[in-house]
């Protein structure tokens, strides 16, 4: 576990380059803001309805990590999907790429709006049981192609199973024969295959034991600060969001309570939330999970 | 080498299905659609032709004895299993492929386009079927295609209800958003996402329901709403014995026929339901 531990803190020393990178072209006046989601409201109709999310906004810049932690039921889920589009906001506003998002309907998206792809909660769904996990790779490696027709030289899908630590020959297998942690790595596969700028990654790995948690965790960002996509990634469990994001928010009952670098909401969180949160973790440097408050 | 082949093979059968009982039915649909494969090869003679005296009891020439103008019944029993089998087979099909494309269309698009093809399941499936079936072959007017067009209008909405309750949950899995997220199109998403998710559980429902076709296509031929004379079809030959009650072969021989085909596939059909999601099985 302490070796997984050691995994994402090498990420995160090697991501540090690209995060001053970020500054610097900040500093420059760069337009590298890549997703502004403003005064978001979703309320799930009902008796009485559920207002799940309220008056969230926050900005994402490419290639950032950007957490966002919060108890069950505080909301995450309800941003991922608006934000990539699987519901559609009751108010608000979600400008990725310069443009306001349009939800998903039964039109196809237009292969220009792909670069958002998502990883899934539950890992027993996140692939399509009758399909051999290579074709399903492929065809990440296909919306590449067309979204990005001058992208050079691509990896092929034996090349994407082992960068998500799986043999080249397990694509031609079944979803069924493999395990959650390795389904979510090629959940992650598929969808970095697309080249996404923004990959969203919702409690991915919640459903697995801590030591596979911190490695999917750390493949993950490996891979998307390779390849300079940004990665909202999702979790209840601030002791592992902190070793991976740049920046973190904190939900509480549908709103953002607390948001600022990791470092500071760590060291010096301003919400009371926040501060339960934090000692309710057992031990600085431990992968302790957090009790649902 | 061999060995552990067919041991592999017999493993991929349903557990269920590897009961003595299992077996059983499966062995007697297989020699029924053996038969009904090989029915000019495996009768003696011309079903339709006269050829013997009128009313002979089952002996050593004629295995069933012989009708009221002297074709052999034996012969007239065996060619009947092509009908009455294949027309089943035709019936299961025809409303497989209807009821899940309705089915599909409603649970992919749901809203409107939903309530109206359901509020039409649910009208369709409150009807009593052989009721609804015999008007209907009544209107066609009495034709053996036609029985089984009738029988088509009360049994496709099972497939689309049973369709359209999966795919309202395969709709919402991951991998369904994922697809979209990938900017599939319906039509793709509804191809290689959705159908090969359901195909499993549609054959197992379709299995279920040749005894029930059997049943229901002999139902309107023994009502003289399906085969005429001379086609050899056990229905319209049960029908056409009451004309002669006391020669007991001529009922008996085809309702053995008909009862046995019925049971062996409802039997194989029960025990295969089992396999079925737990949501599939109250439909
Ligand atoms: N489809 C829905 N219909 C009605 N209410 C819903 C629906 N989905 C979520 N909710 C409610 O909205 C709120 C936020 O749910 P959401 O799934 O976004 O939380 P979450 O932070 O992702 O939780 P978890 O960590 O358990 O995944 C909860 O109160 C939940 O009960
Ligand atoms: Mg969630």
């Amino acid at each position: 576990m302490s070796d997984a531990v050691a995994d994402i803190r090498d990420v995160r020393a090697g991501k540090h380059h690209s995060g001053q990178d970020r500054e610097s072209r900040l500093g420059n006046g760069a337009g590298s803001l890549l997703l502004s989601v403003r005064d978001l409201k979703v309320v799930y109709p009902g008796r009485p309805p559920v207002v799940a999310v309220d008056q969230v906004s926050f900005e994402l810049f490419e290639g950032e990590v950007l957490g966002l932690v919060g108890e069950s039921g505080s909301g995450k889920s309800t941003v991922a999907k608006a934000v990539a589009g699987l519901l559609a906001p009751t108010s608000g506003e979600i400008i990725f790429d310069g443009n306001s998002m349009k939800p998903l309907g039964m039109a196809k998206r237009p292969v220009e709006r792909t670069g958002i792809q998502m990883v899934f909660q539950d890992p027993t769904t996140s692939l399509n049981p009758r399909r051999r996990v290579g074709s399903q790779i492929s065809d990440g490696l296909e919306v590449a192609a067309a979204r990005k027709p001058e992208g050079g030289n691509r990896l092929s899908v034996e090349k994407w199973l082992e960068r998500v630590g799986l043999s080249a020959s397990d694509g031609n297998r079944f979803p069924r024969s493999f395990s959650g942690g390795q389904r979510q790595r090629i959940a992650t596969a598929r969808a970095l295959a697309t080249e996404p700028s923004l990959l969203i990654a919702d409690e991915p790995i919640s459903s697995l034991d801590a030591s596979t948690q911190a490695r999917v965790a750390g493949i993950m960002c490996k891979l998307a600060a390779e390849q300079n996509t940004a990665l909202l990634f999702i979790s209840h469990d601030l002791s592992i969001v902190r070793l991976i994001a740049d920046r973190i928010l904190v939900m509480y009952h549908g709103e953002i309570v607390e948001s600022g670098p990791t470092q500071q909401v760590w060291n010096d969180p301003q919400d009371g939330y926040t501060k339960r949160l934090l000692s309710s973790i057992p031990t600085p440097d431990g992968l302790g999970i957090l009790p649902s408050a | 080498m061999g060995g552990k082949r067919r041991r592999s093979l017999w493993k991929r059968i349903p557990a269920q299905i590897r009961t003595p009982l299992g077996v059983i039915a499966v062995t007697v649909a297989l020699t029924w659609l053996v038969v009904a494969i090989f029915a000019p090869y495996l009768s003696p003679y011309d079903p339709v032709s006269q050829e013997f005296a009128p009313y002979l009891e089952p002996n050593s020439v004629n295995f069933f004895g012989t009708d009221d103008i002297g074709r052999d019944y034996f012969s007239r029993v065996v060619s009947g299993s092509r009908i009455s089998i294949s027309l089943s087979l035709l019936l299961v099909f025809m409303s497989m492929i209807v009821g899940s494309l309705i089915g599909l269309v409603a649970g992919f698009f749901g809203g409107w386009i939903d309530e109206v093809i359901m509020r039409l399941t649910d009208l369709f499936m409150s009807f009593p079927t052989v009721i609804l079936a015999m008007i209907v072959a009544a209107a066609l007017g009495a034709s053996l295609f036609n029985s089984v067009l009738a029988a088509l209008v009360v049994s496709w909405p099972v497939y689309a209800r049973l369709t359209r309750s999966m795919v309202l949950s395969l709709r919402q899995s991951n991998f369904v958003s994922a697809a979209r997220l990938m900017g599939h199109s319906s039509g793709r998403i509804m191809l290689r996402d959705i159908v090969p998710n359901t195909i499993s559980s549609t054959l197992i429902m379709a299995s279920l329901d040749i005894g029930t076709a059997t049943l229901l296509l002999s139902g309107l031929s023994f009502l003289g709403l399906g085969a005429k004379p001379p086609t050899p079809e056990w229905g319209s030959m049960i029908s056409y014995a009451l004309h002669s009650f006391d020669k007991w072969w001529l009922g008996l021989f085809p309702g053995l026929a008909i009862f046995s085909v019925v049971v062996a596939f409802n039997i194989i059909g029960d025990l295969l339901r089992d396999q079925l999601d737990p949501e599939v099985q109250r439909l």
